[in-house]
């Protein structure tokens, strides 16, 4: 027994001496169970990019369209409508998924020589930091992505990240010239056609300098013509029907076709500006679950009581903005059912009765007076697009460009973004394959709205002449409101644009507050006071004088 | 203490492990017990009262890090958070907006203005715990209870804030009040906006500032209550058993939180957050339950 206890002891001791012996590195930076960044397959980190990238601009897209009254916003008070932390899911895109994942692919696009991976990757972090800046002002860049290096970056000048984006773009553009040993496998954008990849790149650049003021550096682009200048050319992402494990719909689909019906509202200054200038882009921006909504009168011209149980405004007075205005408060005629902006009712039971997004750009029903419940899967399955840049956008700023020395010199170009608009859109009606087309808009009817506008603005004064092509080009901007965002800080046009229904909702958003993740983590970087600082391009007078119709 | 650290993810990150450096804490414990009666003999009277009280402060003094706070539960925003100087574990989430001289700020419709950032709106650790234990018996029979009362500590309650600002309980009955809230408007001059009942706890309690969420989760509670049975030995002598014993028991069968909304009736002894570091939160978790037990105990 004794002998037994000691060979154990022996054996026990040895084995202790032998496991300290035995050197183990502590010090692991990658984790042994995953795939490191070096092992990745280059294609498979381009996807993630380009896809988060769409998701990313579709998103800020979506809330610059809710400020311009393009959709509904709905609170009453601009400081409080958009908290810190609603942008948390934006930067984490922008910063880890896009950027971090693209620096990490071009390290191994460059060994590899696929330069056309690399052009992808620069463009859209180019694109991503210059829509951080357009919405947040001074956002982290040099002393970005330096993980443990640096765990507090401080913020560039918005300034120095716009030289810095355009210096890169340019670099995206010779990339994109260059032979590459292997292209991209996927290309969500333009399959491969690498020559509009630097039309997409240049025009990128005119919305920079055009946010710069530098003129001669937009009209240099323009002379240079490698620019998006046709439909075929434009700049955006196409998504696709597929609804579960990946859901590959339209974001703004999948949160409005459901079971339920729809997830948001939409704007009743923007439906009744096309519906009562015979727009006929309407019927594929909006589908109407109802003929009628209550307190108007219904697509026959009959009233409809007001309800107090789906639409409780339908039964209160216009507040005096309202009344002042003469803004269309609450309902409208021919069943269009939405929210003015800033209302923040609760939600009642009106799923299936409130106007849904339509057949552009989200994918949904076309419009063809059925009046049929939404649900999930029905019109295009959300097979939409998110654009980005089209070419009716750079006639629109080219028409800006122009009446800023003279307002009347602006017509051609508001006609041309017209034209192209309407005939962009109205592509999409196959995309509804249910539809009954023959509610689609005659040629004659197209041509009547475009003469129409064109009349208008001849016979507007200045003020009326920018706000028609300040409208026209909001309409031509469903979809993604960075532009309109953008224009409205750049020229406070249109001043005729529906008020808050809060007659004190505070000063218009110059910009949103930092993401919560971002001021809450990094010590470099403090959380603004509010809503007003402006971005370094926006150098007009500040809130609330300026936009004029806040 | 190892937490993760969340990180502006602009470093390419998100979150990172680190140990919290230093906290110091302070703590005092007394224990007394009172005997009523002493039993001279088994299945005489026996009575005793037991009583525990104790504080316990704790305090942050250094994370050794580049930075003065790191929530480390719950959300970013709103969180456990790990300062330099406060205890460990404050709640922080975004306040009503402070003017110059700390006045409350009010918008143009009377409603408080939030505050973005991470301000110290509560502290969820109990300023003490007094406990007061029961033991009585006489004969076979036992008496047992536990009472408790914990004072201070502070819970972000969604269920009490739910409730009221949804007007679904007695607290907010009287519909004709209107309130002026106290502040001052943006320009410094006193709030003069008259607000009803359900824009006060709607857009402020239920929609406002994090920092009015918080309620104070000083509670009385009957922890546990039992009665018990011993069954005499000289009856179990022709039986298998050696001993054999009968308990009735209730845990949790009454509580009061004082300051909390009394309609909620809101147990604030809820963990929202799951089961982790996370303490003071309460995202309309499951209610507490109450229990009751009945045991039977044999030895062979």
């Amino acid at each position: 027994m004794k002998k037994i206890f000691k060979y154990l002891s022996i054996g026990l001791i040895g084995g202790v001496i032998f496991t300290a012996c035995e050197t183990t590195n502590l010090d692991l930076a990658d984790n042994p169970n995953a795939l490191t960044p070096a092992q990745a397959d280059p294609d498979f980190y381009l996807n993630e990019v380009q896809v988060r990238f769409a998701r990313f601009a579709e998103s800020m897209g979506e809330t610059g369209a809710e400020v311009t009254r393009i959709e509904w916003m709905g609170s009453r008070n601009y400081q409080n409508a958009y908290s810190a932390a609603s942008f948390d899911g934006e930067w984490e895109d922008a910063y880890q998924e896009i950027i971090k994942n693209g620096r990490d692919l071009q390290v191994l696009a460059a060994d590899a020589g696929l330069t056309h991976h690399t052009a992808i990757a620069q463009l859209l972090e180019a694109y991503t930091m210059t829509i951080l800046v357009d919405y947040f002002g001074d956002v982290p860049y040099t002393e970005a992505i330096g993980g443990a290096d640096n765990l507090n970056p401080a913020a560039d000048s918005a300034s120095d990240i716009y030289t810095a984006a355009i210096a890169l773009t340019d670099q995206a553009i010779s990339n994109f010239n260059s032979t590459a040993l292997a292209d991209p496998d996927i290309d969500f954008y333009y399959d491969g056609d690498w020559d509009a990849w630097v039309k997409a790149a240049n025009t990128l650049k005119m919305r920079l300098n055009l946010n710069l003021g530098n003129i001669s550096a937009f009209n240099s682009i323009i002379s240079g013509g490698n620019y998006i200048s046709d439909t075929s050319e434009d700049f955006q992402f196409q998504w696709g029907a597929n609804q579960v494990q990946p859901d590959t719909r339209h974001p703004n689909y999948a949160q409005n076709y459901s079971l339920t019906g729809g997830g948001d509202y939409s704007s009743v200054w923007m439906m009744n500006l096309m519906d009562t200038s015979d727009d006929p882009r309407i019927r594929y921006y909006y589908y109407r679950q109802n003929e009628g909504t209550p307190g108007s009168n219904d697509i026959n011209g009959d009233p409809i009581p007001p309800n107090e149980e789906t639409l409780d405004c339908s039964l209160q007075s216009p507040p005096p903005q309202y009344a002042a205005g003469g803004f269309p408060f609450c309902t409208l005629d021919n069943g269009y059912w939405g929210r003015n902006h800033g209302n923040d009712s609760g939600i009642p039971p009106d799923g299936l009765l409130r106007t849904a997004v339509g057949v552009y750009p989200q994918a949904g029903q076309f419009d063809d007076d059925s009046f049929s419940e939404t649900s999930l899967g029905t019109g295009g399955g959300g097979a939409g697009i998110t654009p980005l840049l089209l070419a009716s956008t750079v006639d629109f700023w080219r028409a800006e460009v122009a009446m800023t020395g003279s307002p009347a010199a602006g017509k051609p170009f508001v006609l041309a973004g017209i034209a192209k608009s309407i005939a962009k859109v109205q592509t999409f009606a196959s995309v509804d394959a249910t539809a009954d087309l023959s509610f689609e808009p005659s040629a004659t009817d197209v041509s009547d709205f475009i003469d129409a506008v064109d009349t208008a603005f001849d016979a507007a004064d200045d003020e009326g002449k920018w706000n028609i092509m300040a409208e026209q080009f909001f309409i031509a901007l469903k979809g993604n409101g960075h532009d309109s965002f953008n224009f409205y800080r750049r020229t406070g046009y249109p001043t005729n644009l529906e008020p808050n229904v809060e007659p004190n909702p505070g000063a218009f958003i110059r910009s949103f507050f930092y993401p919560a993740n971002a001021a809450n983590t990094n010590s470099s970087l403090a959380q603004k006071s509010g809503v007003t600082d402006q971005v370094f391009w926006d150098t007009n007078p500040a809130s609330p004088s300026f936009p004029a119709a806040n | 203490m190892i937490i993760d650290r969340p990180l502006d993810p602009s470093t390419g990150y998100t979150t990172t492990q680190t140990n919290v450096g230093e906290i110091k804490s302070d703590g005092v414990e007394l224990d007394a017990t009172l005997s009523i009666f002493r039993a001279k003999k088994a299945g005489d009277v026996d009575w005793s009262l037991n009583a525990n009280w104790f504080t316990n402060e704790s305090e942050v003094t250094d994370l050794g890090l580049d930075t003065d706070i790191v929530v480390y539960d719950g959300f970013t925003n709103l969180g456990n958070a790990a300062q330099v100087g406060s205890p460990l574990g404050i709640i922080v989430g975004t306040r009503i907006q402070r003017d110059a001289d700390d006045n409350f700020v009010v918008n143009a419709n009377g409603d408080y203005i939030d505050e973005e950032g991470l301000f110290e709106i509560g502290d969820p650790n109990p300023d003490w715990v007094l406990n007061v234990g029961n033991s009585f018996s006489y004969k076979n029979f036992n008496f047992n209870f536990l009472f408790n009362y914990t004072h201070g500590g502070d819970i972000y309650s969604r269920t009490a804030s739910v409730l009221i600002g949804r007007g679904l309980t007695t607290d907010v009955v009287d519909r004709l009040n209107t309130f002026i809230l106290p502040g001052v408007r943006a320009d410094g001059t006193p709030n003069d906006v008259q607000i009803n009942n359900s824009t006060f706890y709607f857009n402020n309690v239920l929609f406002g500032p994090d920092e009015l969420g918080i309620f104070d989760a000083s509670t009385f509670r009957l922890q546990e209550v039992s009665l018990g049975y011993s069954v005499p030995t000289k009856f179990l002598d022709k039986t298998p058993f050696g001993s054999l014993s009968f308990t009735l028991s209730g845990f949790n069968l009454w509580y009061e939180a004082i300051n909390i909304p009394k309609g909620t009736n809101f147990d604030p002894n809820v963990a929202g957050i799951g089961i982790g570091n996370g303490r003071g939160f309460d995202y309309l978790n499951g209610p507490s339950s109450r229990r009751y037990g009945f045991s039977v105990k044999a030895s062979f």
